[in-house]
């Protein structure tokens, strides 16, 4: 599973950094990156948080069904 | 022999004992199921942490114009038709009102809330905030050294009551004048003798039933200053939030929102951060009065103050909830609210939901998901000087603990009651005493 934004949603109010800082920050740009690591089975309730916690929805957690 | 059951608290009308004990009532509410419609008023109560989460998400169906009155808002006219019409007269009632009839911005709804929270929120980010700690620290250092030397002091007046005005008035780039509007560079004691009332409440706060948002003083005394402000950024730009507010445009186009539009906008923006912080502000230090052992272990260990910020914000948040009114007919956890109706998000309920927080009345300072509280609310109104207050709050007990030890009460004081309202949880004036470490 991978973390993915909508960039015409994503206002970088930055909730979700708090909450799954594993694989979101902000750029020096303040512009959400999303790390490209898959989010593990551990940290997949932290995502959802995330997901959730965003005040614009702007987040999904997606199945990367690349191999 | 029948007992008469006690009447329902009424916790709307602030009658004292739920003031003061507002988790009781909380409690009550829960107890009646996940959503308890108040005898008063008739206004839904949602104690459910889940249920709040996604009332706050649901703009469709819920809008945020009565956020701060509830049933007590005076309506510029008539809200009789629904749905999308019903958007339509509150869109122009927010135009006409001009934070006249209920708060600015937080009682938006989109379309008009999302133009006005593009344009700001680019500008409270974490990187943009983290600049003002130095600041902070400055600041916590000069409103501490006037204290220091005599062993106490009114904690309000002294310190909780100022830092959030200096640092938001600093981090808007405007000047003392702002500041000095509130009393802000002095400090304002009650004349001794006196009982230690605090000077910075009306008798009716926010969150009063007789609260009228166009009698509020506040907005009177900063509209014309803010006015000249923005006409001034806008004539001459700068670095300073404040200008980068006043020239900012909608949906980055031309199109930019009038002077009269930006005004309530940017003093409730300023005013919000200013009074929830210092009840934030407050509500940590009667935590750590009531429990000397956690200032000994913050003292010890600098890295907990941070969760310890988080979880005061969830045992004692400064906003005790938000109402949402429902445009259409709804349902929350399968009871009916019908159109019209006034929803009470308790995010003071919420934060105790032992659904979400395990042995919720447990104050835990390691508390794995402290940061999952609802004082900051949820959805598209979160607050967006969370950051700002965080690192205020981080900054503020830091800079307590390392100068102070054995907060206590000035023997002969009580811990204030907090003042009277359904909406804001702050103590009134509490003098504290201290050593020096």
């Amino acid at each position: 599973m991978r973390m993915s934004v909508n960039r015409d949603l994503c206002e970088s109010n930055a909730v979700c950094i708090g909450l799954l800082p594993e694989r979101l920050a902000l750029n020096d740009d303040e512009v959400l990156v999303v790390s490209p690591e898959p989010v593990s089975p551990d940290l997949v309730p932290a995502a959802e948080q995330a997901v959730l916690g965003c005040p614009r929805s702007a987040l999904t957690l997606v199945v990367d069904t690349t191999p | 022999m029948t007992v008469a059951a006690s009447p329902v608290p009424d916790y709307f009308h602030v009658d004292p004992d739920t003031v003061a004990r507002p988790q009781q009532f909380y409690q009550y509410a829960r107890a009646q199921g996940p959503v308890f419609r108040d005898p008063y008023t008739g206004v839904f109560i949602l104690t459910r942490y889940e249920d709040i989460v996604r009332t706050s998400m649901d703009t469709d169906t819920f809008s945020a114009c009565v956020v701060a009155t509830g049933p007590f808002t005076d309506f510029p006219g008539p809200i009789e038709t629904q749905g999308a019409d019903l958007a339509a007269d509150l869109e122009r009632y927010h135009r006409m009102g001009n934070g006249r009839w209920t708060i600015p911005f937080l009682a938006y709804d989109p379309p008009l809330h999302s133009r006005f929270r593009k344009l700001l929120s680019g500008l409270f980010t974490p990187r943009r905030v983290s600049s003002l700690a130095p600041f902070i620290a400055a600041t916590c250092t000069e409103l501490l050294d006037q204290v220091i030397g005599s062993g106490q002091m009114y904690y309000s007046a002294d310190f909780a009551g100022r830092l959030p005005l200096i640092v938001t008035t600093h981090l808007f780039g405007i000047g003392d004048d702002i500041a000095a509007l509130f009393g802000g560079a002095r400090p304002r004691r009650p004349k001794s003798g006196q009982p230690a009332a605090d000077h910075h409440y009306p008798t009716v706060p926010l969150g009063h039933p007789e609260f009228r948002m166009g009698d509020s003083p506040f907005f009177g005394m900063v509209a014309d200053p803010f006015r000249r402000y923005i006409e001034a950024f806008r004539a001459e730009p700068t670095d300073a939030v404040m200008s980068k507010i006043a020239n900012g445009h909608f949906d980055d186009s031309a199109e930019m929102p009038t002077v009269e539009e930006l005004l309530p906008v940017v003093t409730q923006v300023f005013g919000a951060g200013t009074e929830t912080t210092t009840a934030l502000l407050k509500s940590g230090m009667r935590v750590l009065i009531e429990n000397p052992d956690l200032q000994d272990r913050l003292r010890a260990d600098r890295t907990l103050i941070p969760n310890f910020v988080e979880e005061v914000l969830r045992w004692d948040s400064p906003t005790k909830g938000h109402f949402r009114l429902a445009k259409v007919d709804a349902e929350i956890s399968g009871v009916a609210i019908p159109a019209h109706s006034m929803v009470f998000m308790c995010y003071h309920a919420g934060d105790r939901d032992e659904d979400r927080f395990a042995d919720p009345n447990t104050f835990d300072i390691e508390r794995g998901n402290a940061r999952q509280h609802l004082a900051f609310g949820h959805g598209p109104h979160l607050c967006i000087g969370a950051h700002v207050a965080r690192l205020e709050a981080q900054g503020a007990f830091a800079a307590l603990i390392e100068r102070m030890a054995n907060f206590r009460l000035v023997p002969g004081t009580r811990m204030p009651d907090p003042i009277p309202s359904f909406l804001l949880s702050e103590l009134g004036e509490m003098r504290v005493a201290f050593d020096r470490t």
